[in-house]
């Protein structure tokens, strides 16, 4: 059982995962303005949905793993950040959709700084 | 007409007279069907600059999930008369400021049919336009057909029918279709212009019938409707025993020498030709008539004795190709084979050596190939001799599915015949080059033009175990027809793998550029994207394309048609893409370019093709250097 963090560092840590759920939950509103307006060229298709669920998950984890205290389930969501991220990564570079990567960088970039500044 | 609608083009007139403007007045820019722009405004070097300039929605496009069927908009925007028309698949006419998109008038037809009645989806490829000489109404003309044989005349400065046209406006094209025929001559393929007449083609079901009405072009007088001659495709005592061999895509026409220039399609049924084995010579050829008269001043056949479907798809481009001892009067007719055959337009001569190349023979009952079909040496064709064997990543995506489907298949190279146990066709009915045509710069004497490059499976069926297949199913929509009247019916499918991967190897789609001072194939490069459940494929894979470039005297490309619903410019010296602007659908059509108060405009009516994708528009947009 890790001893609890001092509130100072429990404070950065969330702070950092609340910055990372910022891109994510931008890139997940691009995932959504892509799959309903008819000249984003992925309109209505399943590529574009899965993006959306993709950007969903990240910015659902990245909200939680900032509130969840050092431990398995911590970890577990940590590692699922970066798998999902890397996957959605991949799902935004073959919709073609630049600003979406973008997003997901970010949230990966930020994901790096929580890595460093969580225990 | 009401004094309101009127009002905006009597306005209009006033400051556009004066406009300095190039004109694009037919479906493929000019009745020489060449595609070019001699506008030069927009350059290589500032292309990558264009901004859209306007937009706007017609509201007539339907996806086919309610009561209506989907609709297929490749219509061509025409620039006269100070105006651009457009035509949609709701037969209504547009009339819109070519700077601004602002709707000027529009016609709406009355008690027509959007119905499918020979297509499997409303269709429309836009509007003829027509000047006569004089003033008063109805002077300058636009026409549009319609699936259920109507062709509709309005002044094209204020939208009301011209009363002197057919019956107040509206021509009965059916009145020349046989008395029991089983479809209409749909008027889907706007008119092409010889000096006062208008000649029309039709469409018809002919993927349904071994007969069907043989095929025919109709002259008609542009100002009274009046049948001036009519051209047969097929000898009147065929009649009972075949049928099409019709003239659905646009003509072109050489005013000069007074001539048109007829692409006719296949005779049916389209796979099957045991009930039709006497020659039908005229059949998918390209065929020079008197433009007067009708009478046939030269022929050559494309494809004998057409089993494979292989259409003649597009208006032949007319060209005066630069040559030492002066120029030579050519046309170019692309292909559903790949092959671009050129001609002397004035004899029918090849211009380039054709081969007569032995092909293999029909192992079906009743049928007999012909045992050689017409090559031509030069330009290369656009697909390889042979299909280049299973694509292997489609072929371990699905297990191995690509080859042991191919390993029961019959292929023998091009023109192997449709068989019972499934031919791989390749090239196949799909293409090839298409309907949209190429390009041609007339100074440098150089083609552009785009092709897909796609396989599929012919199957016939025996008549007893095809009936068993009726399921009620959308039969040439799910790959079946029927070819009533044959001792078989028939199944198309694309050779694809369970995921909708394409079995053969890429690229699937190229835009080239061929000298057709030698025949020379200057460049060839993938072209456009595919795309699968939003997911773009590799550009190197290019793109299955459907509507044909236009070229600018500045050495600029442009076209949509790609899958990915994305237009785009070219280098025409190298090919590299420019510049490409997404948009709501494939525009499956051909651009128009213009200039018009001192800016080039170039115009995409963007609506799309299920055969393409499943994604449908009614957006025109135009392009422009910013202000």
């Amino acid at each position: 059982m890790p001893a609890p963090l001092p509130p100072a560092a429990r404070a950065r840590e969330e702070l950092v995962a609340n910055l990372m759920a910022i891109p994510a939950a931008l890139g997940l509103i691009l995932a959504v303005i892509a799959f309903f307006h008819r000249g984003s060229g992925i309109s209505g298709t399943p590529g574009a949905g899965l993006a959306i669920l993709g950007m969903a998950a990240l910015t659902v984890a990245a909200l939680l793993v900032g509130r969840l205290a050092p431990g398995r389930l911590r970890t577990f969501v940590t590692v699922m950040i970066l798998i999902g991220g890397l996957l959605t990564l991949l799902c935004a570079w073959f919709l073609m959709q630049g600003w979406i990567m973008l997003m997901i960088v970010l949230t990966l970039a930020l994901w790096l700084v929580f890595i460093l500044v969580a225990r | 007409m009401t004094l309101f609608r009127i009002l905006p083009a009597l306005v209009l007139c006033a400051p556009a007279a004066s406009a300095q403007q190039t004109e694009w007045t037919g479906f493929h820019g000019n009745g020489m069907a060449q595609k070019y722009s001699a506008s030069t405004q927009i350059t290589p070097e500032n292309v990558g600059d264009l901004e859209k300039a306007w937009e706007i929605h017609t509201g007539d496009v339907s996806d086919g999930s309610g009561d209506m069927v989907g609709t297929v908009w490749s219509a061509t925007p025409i620039l006269a008369n100070d105006l651009l028309y457009i035509g949609t698949p709701f037969y209504r006419i547009l009339a819109v400021r070519p700077d601004t998109g602002e709707i000027v008038w529009t016609y709406e037809p009355e008690d027509t049919a959007l119905e499918p009645l020979t297509q499997p989806e409303l269709k429309n490829r836009g509007v003829t336009y027509w000047e006569g000489e004089g003033d008063g109404p109805c002077v300058r003309r636009v026409y549009i057909g319609t699936m259920d044989a109507e062709l509709h005349a309005v002044d094209a400065d204020t939208g009301a029918l011209c009363a002197d046209f057919g019956e107040a406006g509206i021509l009965n094209v059916n009145q020349w279709n046989k008395p029991d025929a089983n479809f209409p001559l749909s008027q889907l393929q706007p008119p092409t212009v010889f000096r006062d007449k208008l000649l029309l083609g039709w469409a018809g079901k002919d993927w349904h019938d071994v007969e069907n009405p043989l095929g025919s072009v109709f002259a008609v007088d542009a100002r009274t409707g009046e049948l001036e001659w009519t051209f047969l495709s097929i000898p009147e005592d065929y009649d009972g025993v075949t049928g099409t061999s019709n003239v659905w895509t646009a003509m072109s026409v050489d005013e000069e020498n007074g001539l048109a220039y007829l692409p006719v399609s296949s005779p049916s049924a389209d796979y099957y030709g045991g009930t039709r084995l006497e020659e039908i010579p005229l059949a998918t050829s390209v065929t020079a008539v008197d433009g007067d008269t009708g009478e046939v001043v030269w022929s050559r056949q494309l494809v004998k004795h057409d089993i494979w479907d292989y259409d003649t798809v597009s208006a032949p481009t007319l060209i005066d190709i630069p040559n030492e001892d002066g120029p030579i009067p050519a046309l170019v007719q692309p292909t559903k084979m790949g092959y671009a055959f050129v001609l002397n337009r004035l004899t029918g001569e090849p211009v380039f050596p054709i081969e007569d190349r032995p092909v293999p023979a029909s192992d079906v009952e009743g049928e007999v190939a012909s045992p050689t079909q017409p090559v031509p040496t030069l330009p290369a064709p656009s697909m390889d001799d042979d299909w280049g064997g299973v694509f292997g990543l489609a072929d371990l995506a699905s297990f191995g599915y690509c080859s042991r489907t191919f390993d029961e298949l019959r292929y023998e190279g091009r023109f192997t015949p449709p068989s019972l146990e499934g031919t791989l066709a390749y090239p196949a009915t799909a293409g090839g080059y298409q309907w949209g045509g190429g390009a041609v710069d007339p100074e440098s004497g150089i083609l552009y033009i785009n092709s897909s490059r796609i396989a599929q499976i012919y199957q016939l069926i025996e008549r007893e175990e095809y009936e068993t297949l009726q399921t009620g199913g959308s039969e040439a929509e799910g790959g079946l027809f029927p070819m009533t009247g044959a001792p078989y019916g028939f199944r198309l499918t694309n050779f694809l793998n369970p995921v909708g991967m394409p079995c053969w190897k890429p690229p699937y789609g190229l835009m080239s550029a061929i000298d057709l001072k030698t025949g020379e194939t200057l460049w060839e490069r993938p072209f456009g994207q595919i795309q699968k459940w939003g997911f773009y494929m590799p550009e190197s894979w290019g793109s299955p394309t459907i509507g044909g470039p236009v070229v600018t005297a500045s050495g600029v490309i442009f076209i949509g048609a790609s899958m990915d619903a994305r237009v785009r410019a070219l280098d025409a010296t190298t090919g590299d893409v420019l510049w490409k602007a997404q948009v709501e659908a494939p525009a499956v059509s051909n651009p128009a370019v213009y200039d018009y108060d001192g800016r080039q405009y170039v115009v995409f009516a963007v609506g799309g093709n299920s055969i393409i994708k499943p994604q449908v528009a009614d957006q025109l947009v135009a392009y422009a250097l910013p202000d």
